[in-house]
């Protein structure tokens, strides 16, 4: 057996991408209960994204409360193509594969992000069907925030949400700035 | 390569029993402690119950300046006067113990003279069709009733003393009367007796037992007050990561289908309580007595039929024994006001389904009514009054759970 098919077949019996079953789940999510992020770790953590900078302290322990950590295998998915967006996902640690299907039916990466990096970003906005599937390349560790916690602390720190909004309104638009960007050099290569 | 393969597959086995045995005891062990402790689960529910019922007030209060403690106790502390205040409120409005006993020899009186009066028995008369026919199955029924209204020899000396009105007392000798043809007409009362007295130490030890158990209450209600979310957080981690998404939105849902029928519910029910209240006014009832049928037939109206029964019965009841109305409306006196009032409860009931329920409730509950009958008795036989409150509720968790998992099993692609 030669090194790197050891490696191999010692990740996968470590059970990287094994099948697991709901009961294994059960007993690691059980195990893994106690090992959150203290809040104030979540605060700073939080405190590096685009999407909350502009938040003082005590408005990101608020936020801090709202978002849930999951913890990811590696090639597991996170959201598929097609399915209802309801959270923002933001990368604590590990790396995240941004998929769309080939017309073969093949899954094309059209982005890999990192740690503090996000996605899933439009369901903050509406329950749309998501439009690229999201896959752990590594165990990664990720925080959710979902639209109706965003809602429902709106209704008493309208200053937080204007803000996250705001500033997913500046990074939409300069997303959209590239894209046209992008398209203008394409169709002048084309012509 | 094979031993590693041999070692892979009795790790797998050994992973798999560990993990099914663990399953096996842990759910024995939780099962053993909800059998032992099931006394304590109805007070746990309430407290749950209650705490939901109050989140929203005490975040509608909430301060970023404040911690959480003392945002709580000044919430405590503030709804503990407001529960003080409508206490005394509703203690104000009942009889003291001279009234009481006015009030049983009251009641002890009219109920004769109407149970008379109906069945034909007044002047040594014979009885009329009902007597003749039902009479045998209603007098044991009065008897009871008759028994329970009797005053007891210290009753009676503070009755005697106190009392100045001299209707009262005519009603007090004329009680006499009945009572003594009672004892003589039926002599099974004595076992009755008996059985009364020795109760005291059987009741005393049940209220210390549900006491005991009762003491869980304002724990778990203080405890589900100062959560913010750790106990959702927590219960998140445990659902795998595919169903992690599905599994917010059916917590989402029912939360939110559980509050609007919750708000709806109290609504319907201050609704209920306040004509009511106007209704037995109008007719002539005490302002004070008209409230506290309000309230009581208003709280009680959250669960179906009984509410409407309870407020009958203390409607129909305190006309039976009223002795001075001022109706607001010509057509009411003193002989058909228990018709009326049963009549006013009849029209609450009927503006609560028709205008109420349409308008407040609307379609956050949207239950068939034979679901609802169903649910309530079978509530009811199986958990008694517990049953009956927490049947709608469980009800409607179960069939907003029902509809969002299966929707959202097939959005997620998971079927």
């Amino acid at each position: 057996m030669s090194q790197p098919d050891k490696i191999k077949f010692l990740k996968n019996e470590t059970g990287d991408s094994e099948q697991k079953t709901l009961l294994r789940i059960l007993w690691g999510k059980v195990r893994r209960v106690d090992r959150n992020l203290l809040d104030l770790d979540k605060v700073y953590f939080l405190k590096k994204s685009p999407f909350f900078e502009t938040l003082h302290k005590k408005q990101l322990a608020l936020l801090a409360k709202l978002v849930y950590e999951r913890d990811y295998l590696a090639n597991e998915s996170i959201f598929e193509i097609g399915q209802p967006g309801s959270a923002l996902f933001i990368i604590q640690s590990g790396e995240v594969s941004i998929e769309i299907p080939s017309l073969q039916g093949e899954s094309i990466p059209i982005a890999v992000l990192g740690k503090a990096s996000f996605f899933g970003e439009l369901a903050l906005l509406n329950e749309d069907p998501r439009s690229a599937s999201a896959r752990a390349l590594v165990p990664t560790k990720v925080f959710a925030l979902f639209l109706k916690d965003l809602e429902k602390l709106s209704e008493k720190n309208p200053e937080i949400t204007s803000q996250i909004f705001r500033s997913l309104a500046s990074i939409i638009g300069t997303r959209l700035k590239a894209t046209n960007e992008f398209l203008d050099k394409k169709l002048r290569s084309v012509a | 390569m094979s031993s590693l393969i041999e070692q892979s597959q009795g790790r797998k086995i050994r992973r798999w029993f560990v993990y099914s045995i663990s399953t096996v005891l842990v759910l024995a062990s939780i099962g053993g402690v909800l059998y032992g402790l099931h006394a304590l689960i109805l007070p746990f529910i309430m407290g749950a119950f209650l705490a939901y019922l109050f989140k929203p007030l005490t975040k509608s209060f909430q301060s970023q300046h404040w911690t959480k403690y003392l945002h709580l106790s000044i919430f405590l502390l503030g709804t503990g006067a407001v529960l003080y205040g409508l206490s005394l409120l509703v203690i104000k409005s009942l009889p003291n113990e001279q009234e009481k006993v006015a009030l049983k020899v009251r009641l002890q009186y009219r109920i004769n003279e109407r149970y008379r009066s109906l069945l034909g028995l007044e002047k040594n008369e014979k009885g009329n069709y009902f007597y003749e026919n039902f009479g045998h199955e209603i007098e044991p029924i009065r008897s009871q009733v008759m028994h329970y209204l009797t005053l007891s020899e210290n009753e009676s000396l503070l009755f005697v003393g106190s009392e100045k009105n001299e209707v009262y007392l005519r009603y007090h000798d004329e009680n006499l009367k009945e009572n003594r043809v009672l004892r003589e007409t039926v002599p099974e009362h004595q076992d009755v007796t008996l059985e009364t007295i020795k109760k005291p130490t059987g009741f005393l030890s049940m209220i210390m037992k549900t006491a005991s158990s009762w003491i869980i209450f304002p724990l778990v209600f203080i405890f589900f007050l100062l959560d913010k979310g750790e106990i959702l957080h927590f219960v998140m981690r445990l659902v795998p990561n595919r169903y992690f998404e599905l599994a917010y939105s059916v917590v989402g849902n029912v939360d939110e289908a559980l509050g609007r029928y919750i708000r709806g519910t109290l609504v319907e029910c201050a609704l209920v309580g306040l004509s009511l209240t106007l209704g037995f006014f109008v007719c002539g009832f005490d302002f004070q007595v008209a409230f506290l049928i309000g309230v009581i037939g208003g709280l009680t109206n959250a669960i179906p039929f009984l509410g409407n029964a309870i407020a009958c019965l203390l409607g129909a009841g305190y006309s039976l024994i009223v002795e001075n109305i001022h109706p607001w409306l010509p057509f009411v006196t003193p002989h058909n006001l228990s018709l009326v009032a049963i009549s006013v409860v009849m029209l609450v009931h009927f503006l609560d389904n028709a205008v109420f329920q349409p308008l407040v409730v609307g379609k956050a509950v949207n239950l068939h009514p034979l679901v609802v009958i169903l649910g309530v008795f079978g509530g009811s036989m199986m958990f008694g009054f517990a049953g009956l409150i927490f049947a709608i509720p469980t009800i409607v968790i179960a069939t907003t759970v029902i509809k969002t998992v299966f929707t959202g099993l097939e959005r997620y692609k998971i079927i």
